[in-house]
């Protein structure tokens, strides 16, 4: 696991407001909710870079509002479980709304990520993965969107 | 008054062993062809041309050869010259290129007919209004041409006239790859290509066009059969007449239809032939969209008798000696589509000569299954382009229209990629095709080779689109399976190929 999600976790087991918070903060532009400040800020005390900063809060809002207690089964890439919940569901919709997503650029992201998420609360995601693919999003190779479709397809085709 | 005799006068271009470049007359050519390294002319037509023309000058000197002892002996002995310059003295008369009764390869009983510009000899310079990008020529008002000049686009015109209808009917080479081994000079070039008669009594019914008189018009027969070597090689596909001018040079021509010939149940020494399901026995010819390299196997001789003659008895002719086989290949013509009178395009091309054919039977099969492999591949990766096309064309929802399916996959440049990329490292195996090179080797480092062209080729394509939409990610990356399947199976091959390492 990255630094930050084990940061959140071993925040997380010493104190009970650190999801309730870090879920509200969803509903807001990612930093822009004071309270979750000081459950974040530590951990980027010398990151300047605006889309570093932004991507940090969205994973620690997502990750609270994913997290559940006693969750099995191995965490993967966000593609693999939009695959898996595709299957499980056979809804055409999984297919257009991870579409949706891999076109989403820096402002739409959040949200469609938000949404995303929260469909899939029966799947364990490597929130590692996310963090790594959201922070190289804006990539002119694309390669986070690359891998996803990959992690997708090739367990739907 | 006769002018210009092409025993004599210097017309055939040559490019001697030592480097340097001449023009020679029919003679020299001949007498000192240990001398010469090839002939060599901008245009491929005339080159082939040239080859054939001098070889039914030797079939008829040489009155053969008849059998492979004959061929050896001239193979080893040099060509016999007082044989040479004996028939050369006794047929001069009919090689002045200007003459009152007998110009070379031309008919006089067209006199009458329309001048045409000289430009109609040449098949690569088509008519103003369908201009090929470098051919500068006008068909209306061109210049005058030397004779040497047009002497060469006679020879040419008799082998690689093409049919517009109207009468006209073609030589018998159009559409036909063309093989001519190379040895290391002349001498050798044209032994490997003397290719023997099957018989005495069908050397005798052979001559050659300036043995015969001028044709009348309007001919008794549209078609016929060639009568030899020597016929086939100088064929009157086309009725012509050089108007000289005071200068010497020509500016306008008569030309009329000439001979047709009939295919049926021919065999031109230096064509590779297919059997067709349907057609039976057919001349392997050039494709626009392949490559002629992919068809190499069909010029390796083997027992099914289809490789090109001049090829099998070069390898005869070295009787199993490496340092006797021929250097190299030269596989030329030209393509177009009948009925229209125009030439797409003409190919020159030289390949390695496999050094194992020398000894070993079996090359053309091994060849062939390399070629097998690389088009094995090249359909894992059409298919792969056929459902990135489908899903960039209809995004999964409906089956786009072939016609877009398919013009969508032709400007994609994977599989152009792909090719190339095999074609150098194809030229790299002939030449590693030595007598103690294990095929099994040659296989292994192939099948390398096409996994990784196939793996690349593709990966180029995922580079170039990765940073699309959505849509054309998810294009490709449901389009990867056929090309992972492949790399797979090839990848699982080489490994039962790959010698395993002894452990101690």
């Amino acid at each position: 696991m990255s630094g930050f999600i084990d940061w959140l976790e071993e925040l997380n087991a010493r104190d009970t407001r650190v999801r309730a918070v870090l879920r509200r903060s969803l509903a807001f532009d990612p930093g822009e909710f004071p309270p979750a400040y000081p459950y974040v800020e530590p951990f980027l005390k010398d990151e300047d870079r605006s889309w570093r900063r932004q991507v940090h809060y969205l994973v620690a809002g997502l990750w609270a509002d994913h997290w559940r207690e006693g969750r099995t089964g191995s965490r993967r890439s966000l593609g693999s479980v939009c695959a898996a919940h595709n299957l499980a569901t056979n809804s055409a919709s999984t297919e257009r709304r991870f579409i949706t997503l891999l076109d989403a650029d820096s402002d739409q992201l959040p949200n469609r990520l938000r949404q995303m998420v929260a469909l899939l609360k029966e799947q364990a995601i490597d929130f590692d993965d996310l963090l790594r693919r959201l922070l190289a999003w804006n990539d002119d190779q694309k390669r986070s969107q690359n891998a996803w479709a990959r992690d997708f397809y090739r367990a739907t085709v | 008054m006769s002018r210009f005799n092409l025993i004599d006068e210097r017309w055939i271009p040559v490019r001697l062993t030592d480097g340097s470049r001449e023009e020679l007359g029919i003679r020299d050519t001949l007498l000192r062809s240990r001398e010469i390294a090839a002939i060599e002319d901008p245009s491929p037509l005339v080159t082939a041309a040239l080859h054939r023309f001098l070889l039914a000058v030797l079939y008829r000197a040489l009155e053969g050869p008849t059998d492979i002892d004959q061929a050896k002996a001239v193979f080893k002995a040099g060509l016999p010259g007082e044989r040479v310059t004996t028939y050369l003295k006794k047929w001069r008369d009919r090689f002045w290129l200007f003459d009152e009764r007998y110009p070379f390869a031309q008919n006089r009983n067209v006199a009458d007919s329309d001048p045409h510009p000289w430009v109609r000899l040449t098949a690569e310079n088509n008519p103003t209004k369908n201009k090929v990008l470098f051919d500068h020529t006008t068909t209306t008002n061109p210049s005058a041409r030397k004779p040497k000049e047009c002497a060469r686009w006679l020879v040419a015109t008799m082998d690689f006239s093409i049919s517009g209808g109207r009468g006209y009917f073609t030589s018998p080479l159009p559409n036909g790859m063309m093989c001519i081994p190379l040895g290391s000079d002349l001498h050798r070039t044209l032994c490997y290509c003397l290719v023997p008669y099957n018989n005495r009594e069908v050397m005798s019914t052979d001559s050659a066009l300036w043995e015969r008189e001028p044709e009348a018009l309007p001919l008794k027969t549209a078609k016929r059969h060639a009568c030899g070597y020597a016929d086939l090689y100088l064929w009157p596909a086309r009725m012509v007449l050089l108007d000289e001018l005071p200068s010497g040079e020509v500016l306008t021509i008569r030309f009329v239809a000439g001979q047709g010939f009939d295919e049926s149940g021919s065999n031109d020494p230096m064509r590779p032939y297919r059997i067709d399901k349907t057609r039976g026995r057919q001349p392997v010819g050039f494709k626009q969209d392949r490559a002629t390299w992919r068809s190499f196997d069909s010029l390796l001789p083997d027992s099914s008798g289809l490789a090109p003659l001049t090829i099998e008895h070069a390898v005869r002719l070295a009787g199993g000696a490496v340092d006797r086989l021929p250097t190299s290949i030269l596989v030329l013509g030209l393509r177009y589509e009948p009925p229209n009178a125009n030439v797409d395009f003409w190919r020159l091309e030289r390949f390695a000569l496999p050094q194992a054919l020398a000894r070993n039977n079996f090359v053309r099969t091994e060849v062939s299954e390399l070629l097998q492999v690389a088009e094995g591949a090249q359909k894992s990766l059409w298919e792969g382009c056929r459902l990135f096309a489908r899903d960039c064309l209809s995004r999964g929802k409906r089956e786009p229209e072939k016609k877009d399916l398919s013009g969508f996959v032709e400007q994609m440049a994977v599989s152009p990629w792909y090719w190339s990329r095999l074609e150098s490292r194809f030229h790299e195996v002939l030449g590693e095709y030595t007598l103690d090179r294990n095929p099994d080797d040659i296989r292994r480092l192939w099948l390398t080779d096409v996994r990784d062209a196939l793996r690349t080729a593709w990966d180029q394509h995922r580079a170039a689109v990765a940073m699309g939409d959505a849509w054309t990610i998810r294009a490709v990356v449901r389009a990867e399976r056929p090309i992972y399947e492949k790399t797979r199976e090839l990848g699982e091959e080489i490994a039962k190929l790959t010698p395993k390492k002894e452990v101690s």
